[in-house]
C-alpha cells in the first residue's frame, strides 16, 4: 500500500473513528443566542473590561450598564462600551437598571459575596467570575445564595466552556491515554500584579491581591481556574496538600509569595504538581496529563497529544496536524483536522479562533436566553475555590493540609 | 535609572522607558499601559478571526454595528485622513493586500484576483453614522485593514493613560516605526530619535527627531518586500491603483497624535507630497525636504535609552 493509499484508508476508516469522539462539539464556532439579553458588568478592572470585548462580538447583547467604584476605571470601561450608563455602586445599578436581567461579576475575589447576594435578592441571572471568595465561609455562602435562588447561576471557570478542552477530554476518557501515572501544572507571567492609581489614595484599596488579609495568593487567584480541569476530567478533588512559597523577584515589600509550588495528593496516589510565578512568562499557563500510552498538554487556546511510541495507533492521528516541541511532536488538538488538513487549512499551531472567555460568557448566556443546563455551577466554582484557598493555605503554613470532603460537598 | 518595559504585540516590539521616582510604581503604572497595546491588538487584529474588527468585517455588510467610543474614535481618525489625503490613505485596502500576497508569509501575487479586490475597496463604502455611533458597509466585500494606524493608536492609548497616572517622563516605541513622547528626558530638552540614512541617499546625513509632547511615524515601502509579476515590491500600495507605493524611500510625520501621525506617513509614502488638506499641527518630512531642511542635529544623543528608527 502507498503512503496515499494508507493515508486514504485511515482517512476512511481511522478518521471516522475520531470524529466519532466528538460529535457534539461545533468547535470553536461563533456563540449564537436565541434571541436578546440585557446585561450588566459589576467591575471594570481587567477582566471585567475582558468580559465586556467579548460580549461585544454576541450578537443580540446589549450591556446597558457598568459598574466600577474607581472613577478611572469606570471612565475607561465606558469608553469601551457602546451606549452604556455608569454607577459607581453595586447597589445603585441593581436599582437603577431595572431592564437588566444578568450579572456579570467581576469585581476583586473578597466582594464577590456581597454582590452576589445582593444580585440574587435582585432577581437577576449571575455570572461570578472565580475564584468565588477569599475565604471558605463566603464560599459557602455564595453557593447557599445560588442554591436558593431561581436564576441562573453560573462560576466563571472556563475549562467546561472552552472546545479545546471539552475535545481533548473527550481523549482522556478514551483509551487514548491509557493509565495516569502523573498530573502537572503551571501558570507563569512576569508581571508585578501591582495596579497603580491615578488617585494614590486608592492604591490600597486596588492592591487587594498584594493584601495578605484579603488575598489567596497564586494558588487561590490563578490555580482554582487549573484545579477545576483536573475535576473536570477525573471528577475527583485532591485529598491532601503541601507547598512552599517565596518572594523570588519583586522585593518590593510585599508579602504574598511572587513564586509557589505545590503538590496535591489524590487518593488513587497521583498527584498533580503546581507551580507559578510572578518572575518568568515560560510556557504560560498550561495543565498536562501523563498516561502510559500518551501525554496531554493543555494550554488554553491549544491543545495536543503526545504519544508513546509503543502506544497502538488509533488512525486518525497519522493524518493529524502536528507540532514539533524540540524532540516531541504535539498531535495537534482540533476537530475536524483531518477535513481542514485535506483542504491545506490546518496551518501548524492552529487552535481556538476566540479567547476562552469567548465561550465562558457564551454558555451562561445561552443558559439565560434558552434554559439550557449551566455549564459551571457556582456549586463546581465553590469546590475548585475551596482547594485553590487550602493550596494558599498550605503554602503559606507549612502544614501538610487534608482535605475535609464535606467542604467540596462530597461528604 | 530609568525602568524598561517590553510586549510584543501587533508583529512587532513595543518598548516603553519611563523616569521618574519610585520605580515600583512606575513599572506597575508601565504594565497597565502595556496591557492597552495587547488589548488593541487582540481588539484590532485583522489575521485573528476572533477579533472584534473582524466581528466587525462580517457583520457590517449585513447590518449596522453598534459601536464603543474608542472603536467609532479610530475608524473616524482613518475617515479623517482618508479624506485629507484622496483616498491615498484608505483602510479598506485588505482585499489588494490579500491578492497582492502581502498578506501571507511568503505570499505571491495573483494576477487574476487583483481587478476584483480593485472592485472591493474605497472607504466611500463605508458608512461611520455619527448619531447612531454605527458602523455599516454599503458595498459587499469590505474589509477593513488597520495595519497602518493599529499601532498609532495603541501608543495614543498608552500615552494617555500613563499622563492620567501622572507620568512626566515616557518614550514609547512600536516596532521602531512609531514613537510618542512625554516630557524630556532628566537634564534634556527633548528625546532624540534617529532615522537612518539608509532609507536615503548615502550623501544624505541621519535625520534626528526631537519629540517632547509629540509623536513621529514613518513609513518605507522596504519595510517588508516580496515579489510581485516579476519585481519586488514594497509593502505599501495605493489603494486608488493597487500598485505598489514607489515614489520615494521614506514619509515620515510628527505631530501630537501618534496615530495621525502614523496614517498619515502612510498616506505621505503613496502620495510623495504633502497634501493641502494635512492638518497644520501634523509636521511632514520627506526626502527632497529633508535636503532642504534639515530637521535638527544629525548626532544621536541621549542618556537614556535612545531608539533608533
Amino acid at each position: 500500500m502507498t503512503e496515499t493509499d494508507r493515508r486514504t484508508f485511515l482517512i476512511q476508516t481511522g478518521a471516522l473513528a475520531a470524529v466519532a469522539l466528538m460529535p457534539s462539539i461545533a468547535f470553536g464556532a461563533d456563540v449564537e443566542l436565541n434571541g436578546e439579553v440585557t446585561v450588566a458588568i459589576i467591575g471594570m478592572g481587567r477582566q471585567g473590561r475582558a468580559i465586556a470585548g467579548e460580549l461585544q462580538k454576541i450578537k443580540g447583547v446589549k450591556v446597558a450598564a457598568i459598574c466600577d467604584v474607581d472613577p478611572g476605571r469606570l471612565r475607561s470601561g465606558a469608553r469601551r462600551v457602546a451606549g452604556v450608563a455608569t454607577f459607581e455602586a453595586h447597589k445603585q445599578l441593581l436599582d437603577t437598571a431595572k431592564d437588566v436581567t444578568a450579572i456579570f461579576i467581576a469585581t476583586p475575589t473578597h466582594t464577590h459575596r456581597a454582590v452576589m447576594e445582593d444580585a440574587v435578592a435582585a432577581g437577576k441571572h449571575v455570572y461570578c467570575e472565580a475564584p468565588l471568595a477569599s475565604t471558605i465561609e463566603d464560599c459557602q455562602a455564595i453557593a447557599a445564595a445560588a442554591r436558593g435562588s431561581s436564576t441562573i447561576c453560573a462560576a466563571g471557570l472556563l475549562a467546561r466552556s472552552n472546545p479545546v478542552y471539552k475535545l481533548a477530554r473527550t481523549f482522556f476518557r478514551s483509551d487514548s491515554v491509557r493509565d495516569l501515572v502523573a498530573m502537572r501544572a503551571q501558570s507563569n507571567e512576569k508581571t508585578t500584579w501591582r495596579n497603580p492609581s491615578s488617585d494614590p489614595a486608592r492604591e490600597k484599596a486596588l492592591n487587594w491581591r498584594l493584601d495578605t488579609e484579603l488575598s489567596i495568593g497564586l494558588a487561590g487567584e490563578l490555580g482554582t481556574h487549573q484545579f477545576d480541569v483536573f475535576h473536570y476530567y477525573r471528577g475527583t478533588y485532591p485529598t491532601s496538600i503541601r507547598g512552599h512559597g517565596s518572594i523570588q523577584l519583586h522585593k518590593d515589600g510585599r508579602k504574598v509569595y511572587d513564586t509557589i509550588s505545590a503538590t496535591l495528593a489524590f487518593e488513587d496516589k497521583t498527584v498533580l504538581q503546581y507551580a507559578a510565578t510572578l518572575g518568568n512568562s515560560y510556557e504560560g499557563t498550561q495543565e498536562v496529563f501523563y498516561g502510559s500510552n500518551a501525554a496531554i498538554k493543555l494550554a488554553w487556546t491549544h491543545g495536543w497529544m503526545f504519544k508513546e511510541a509503543d502506544a497502538p495507533t488509533q488512525g486518525w492521528e497519522v493524518y493529524a496536524n502536528r507540532q514539533q516541541f524540540h524532540n516531541e511532536e504535539g498531535i495537534t488538538l482540533i476537530a475536524d483536522a483531518t477535513q481542514l488538513a485535506s483542504q491545506g487549512k490546518l496551518e501548524s499551531g492552529v487552535g481556538l479562533p476566540n479567547p476562552p472567555l469567548y465561550y465562558g460568557v457564551g454558555d451562561f448566556l445561552k443558559s439565560v436566553t434558552e434554559d439550557v443546563p449551566v455549564v459551571t455551577s457556582i456549586q463546581e466554582g465553590a469546590r475548585a475555590t475551596v482547594i485553590g484557598i487550602l493550596t494558599n493555605k498550605a503554602i503559606r503554613t507549612g502544614a501538610t493540609i487534608t482535605v475535609d470532603p464535606n467542604l467540596l460537598g462530597e461528604g | 535609572m530609568p525602568t524598561t518595559l517590553a510586549v510584543n504585540a501587533m508583529g512587532t516590539r513595543f518598548e516603553l522607558v519611563l523616569a521618574g521616582d519610585e520605580p515600583h510604581r512606575l513599572r506597575a503604572v508601565g504594565e497597565l499601559a502595556l496591557r492597552e497595546i495587547t488589548e488593541c491588538h487582540s481588539r484590532f487584529n485583522l489575521f485573528d478571526p476572533g477579533s472584534w474588527l473582524n466581528t466587525i468585517n462580517r457583520r457590517a455588510g449585513d447590518e449596522s454595528v453598534p459601536l464603543d467610543d474608542l472603536t467609532f474614535q479610530l475608524l473616524d481618525t482613518c475617515r479623517q485622513v482618508h479624506r485629507g489625503s484622496g483616498g491615498a490613505f484608505d483602510i479598506t485596502v485588505a482585499p489588494l493586500m490579500h491578492a497582492t500576497g502581502l498578506h501571507r508569509p511568503g505570499g505571491s501575487c495573483n494576477a487574476d484576483a487583483i481587478d476584483i479586490a480593485r472592485s472591493r475597496v474605497g472607504m466611500q463604502h463605508v458608512r461611520l453614522d455619527h448619531d447612531a455611533k454605527t458602523i455599516r458597509f454599503t458595498l459587499p466585500g469590505i474589509t477593513l485593514d488597520l495595519g497602518a494606524v493599529a499601532k498609532g493608536f495603541a501608543i495614543d492609548m498608552v500615552i494617555e493613560l500613563l499622563k492620567e497616572h501622572g507620568i512626566a517622563c515616557a518614550l514609547l516605541h512600536g516596532g521602531t516605526s512609531t514613537a510618542a513622547a512625554i516630557g524630556t528626558p532628566p537634564n534634556q530638552d527633548a528625546w532624540r530619535i534617529r532615522l537612518h540614512n539608509h532609507h536615503t541617499t548615502a550623501k544624505q546625513p541621519d535625520i534626528t527627531f526631537a519629540l517632547k509632547d509629540n509623536a513621529v511615524s514613518v513609513s518605507a515601502p522596504t519595510g517588508r518586500m516580496i515579489e510581485s509579476q516579476g519585481e519586488m515590491i514594497g509593502h505599501v500600495l495605493d489603494p486608488r491603483t493597487g500598485e505598489a507605493a514607489a515614489t520615494q524611500p521614506f514619509a515620515a510625520v510628527v505631530g501630537p497624535s501618534a496615530s495621525l501621525a502614523d496614517a498619515w506617513s502612510t498616506a505621505l509614502l503613496v502620495l510623495g507630497h504633502r497634501p493641502d488638506a494635512m492638518p497644520d499641527d501634523m509636521r511632514a518630512i520627506l526626502p527632497e525636504q529633508h535636503d532642504r531642511e534639515p530637521i535638527t542635529t544629525n548626532t544621536l544623543t541621549t542618556t537614556m535609552e535612545g531608539v533608533a528608527l
